[in-house]
């Protein structure tokens, strides 16, 4: 794998992409500043950031399915290395703060709407990371705060390399096929997990005596979160190396 | 400039494409790449510019292998392909964004090419444009990147008469000592006198690669209203005017190379013709 990038032709790539896609950035912008100046929830944020962040990278390498796109794709003289760190860039870097800032932007626009028409007050939560959760342990409410930046970053990271190796994995449909995929895996994830759990937890005997072992989810997730989190940051580079192997792979 | 050995292709769950074909290529030639519907020629394009990777086999083009897709080699190949992809932007646009790719590319050449072409307006929109003003584009676009191999398959496809004309004159303007290219096409007219070999495609390998000057030279193409009774023609079909046909050039006559006639020959009497090469 050859990882040294030409800067020059990666700006030129990004040219390229702006110029091409002109028209679309501006619908896409101008529509989420619209949905962001009447909803303006923190968690409502974070969905959009990644529903649509999902769409935004499936649509990366849709080209690829038509076969003179996908010719012309790959002719242009760049390594795959550039092509596919601009397509992070775009998809990842660009995305979320392009994201974050209409949902700046439609926040004031909205807040203003309140203030000059409605006559309310105008709140504005600029603090879009963090959330507030009302989890129950023990039958009392708890509050906690989560949803850092980094979590809300990393989080839409996962989500897009997904996405983007889903849409360089199937020629069509490439959406459907990769929310299929995951779901596959998912429940395969939950029937590996599922047995582990029987075979160390519940009813288990020793001779003639038995006992039972529990665990609270709220512990493990409180003493073993982290390397779910870890794991899941490592996964990012992880599909953006398959990701890469499959551009390089890609037959037009 | 392109050296392809014993290269084996086939399409995923299809039957062989390319067996076993080997071809080398020099520059300063324009290349006439012929053959029936499906005998591989895109295909072999697409090769040779690392679209589609060989089942087995090498190929070197420019000194790299294609299949490395490596940004110096594309640099120096320009494929205009038969059909065209979208290109959602405007003629000047579309210049802005790919000329800097190509180190050789030369605006005026591309301003002059689109001249003749009679396409005005660089702010037309390109999906905008008809099939054959598209192509027009592409074409003049792909002359003017300067790069060492151009490829083309059927370029001639959806141009107008004149457009034709003017497409050959193009091409056979470009100054070519170092350069290469390749036109696939059924429309062999379209060929006549722009060609400096004829490369055909039979049987997934290459029937036979000749310049035009050896064909000249090995064989006698003639057309009379009847065969005269005492020759005795390698191959000879019905025309418009009579009878067309082809003799081993003993003489060492000047003919006109007719390249459908020619190509119907090898079909016919492959051996015969091949032979008289080996000799």
């Amino acid at each position: 794998m050859d990882s040294t990038l030409n800067y020059k032709r990666i700006v030129l790539l990004i040219k390229r992409y702006f110029l091409e896609n002109m028209n679309y950035e501006v619908m896409l912008w101008s529509l989420l500043t619209m949905i962001f100046t009447f909803i303006h929830q923190p968690d409502f944020f974070s969905s959009i950031l990644n529903l649509s962040g999902i769409l935004y990278a499936v649509r990366q390498y849709k080209s690829l399915s038509h076969n003179a796109n996908g010719m012309h794709f790959f002719m242009i003289p760049t390594k795959q290395t550039e092509k596919l760190f601009t397509t992070i860039l775009l998809t990842t870097v660009y995305y979320f703060i392009m994201t974050w800032l209409v949902y700046l932007l439609g926040s004031v626009l909205g807040g203003l709407i309140s203030k000059f028409y409605l006559g309310t007050s105008m709140d504005i939560k600029w603090d879009v990371f963090t959330t507030l959760t009302h989890p129950y342990e023990n039958g009392m409410m708890l509050t906690a705060t989560n949803n850092t930046f980094w979590q809300t970053l990393s989080k839409f990271t996962i989500f897009q390399s997904i996405f983007l190796l889903g849409s360089l994995y199937f020629k069509k449909n490439a959406t459907l096929k990769t929310i299929l995929s995951l779901i596959a895996i998912g429940i395969g994830f939950s029937i590996i997990e599922l047995f582990i759990i029987q075979q160390t937890f519940g009813e288990q005997s020793a001779g003639l005596q038995s006992f039972s072992l529990s665990i609270s989810s709220n512990k493990l997730d409180s003493s073993y979160g982290w390397i779910a989190q870890f794991l899941g940051v490592l996964l990012i580079p992880y599909l953006w190396l398959i990701s890469y192997f499959r551009l390089t792979e890609r037959e037009v | 400039m392109i050296t392809i050995n014993n290269l084996d292709f086939h399409y995923p769950q299809q039957a062989q494409l390319l067996e076993s074909l080997t071809l080398h290529l020099q520059a300063g030639k324009i290349h006439g790449l012929l053959g029936k519907n499906g005998e591989g020629k895109s295909t072999l394009l697409k090769l040779i510019s690392g679209l589609v990777f060989p089942t087995k086999g090498q190929i070197n083009v420019l000194g790299f292998k294609p299949k490395e897709r490596n940004p110096e080699m594309l640099q120096d190949i320009y494929f205009i392909p038969e059909e065209f992809p979208e290109f959602p932007v405007s003629i000047s646009n579309l210049e802005k964004i790919y000329a800097p790719f190509y180190p050789k590319y030369n605006g005026e050449q591309f301003n002059k090419y689109l001249n003749e072409f009679e396409i005005s307006s660089k702010k037309s929109e390109l999906n905008k444009l008809s099939q054959g003003q598209k192509k027009k584009v592409m074409i003049a676009f792909g002359l003017a990147t300067n790069t060492k191999l151009l490829l083309m398959d059927e370029p001639t496809n959806g141009l107008d008469i004149p457009s034709k004309g003017q497409f050959r004159r193009m091409v056979a303007s470009v100054e070519q000592s170092d350069k290469c290219i390749i036109i696939s096409t059924h429309q062999v007219r379209d060929l006549e006198n722009l060609i400096d070999s004829i490369i055909i495609m039979e049987q997934h390998q290459i029937l036979f690669n000749q310049s035009t000057e050896s064909i000249c030279q090995k064989l006698l193409f003639k057309e009379s209203e009847f065969i005269p009774e005492d020759k005795n023609p390698i191959f000879a079909e019905k025309s418009l005017r009579g009878v067309a046909q082809i003799y081993e050039n003993i003489d060492n006559e000047s003919s006109t190379i007719d390249i459908e006639l020619l190509f119907n020959a090898l079909l016919a009497e492959k051996y015969k013709i091949c032979q008289l090469f080996d000799n």
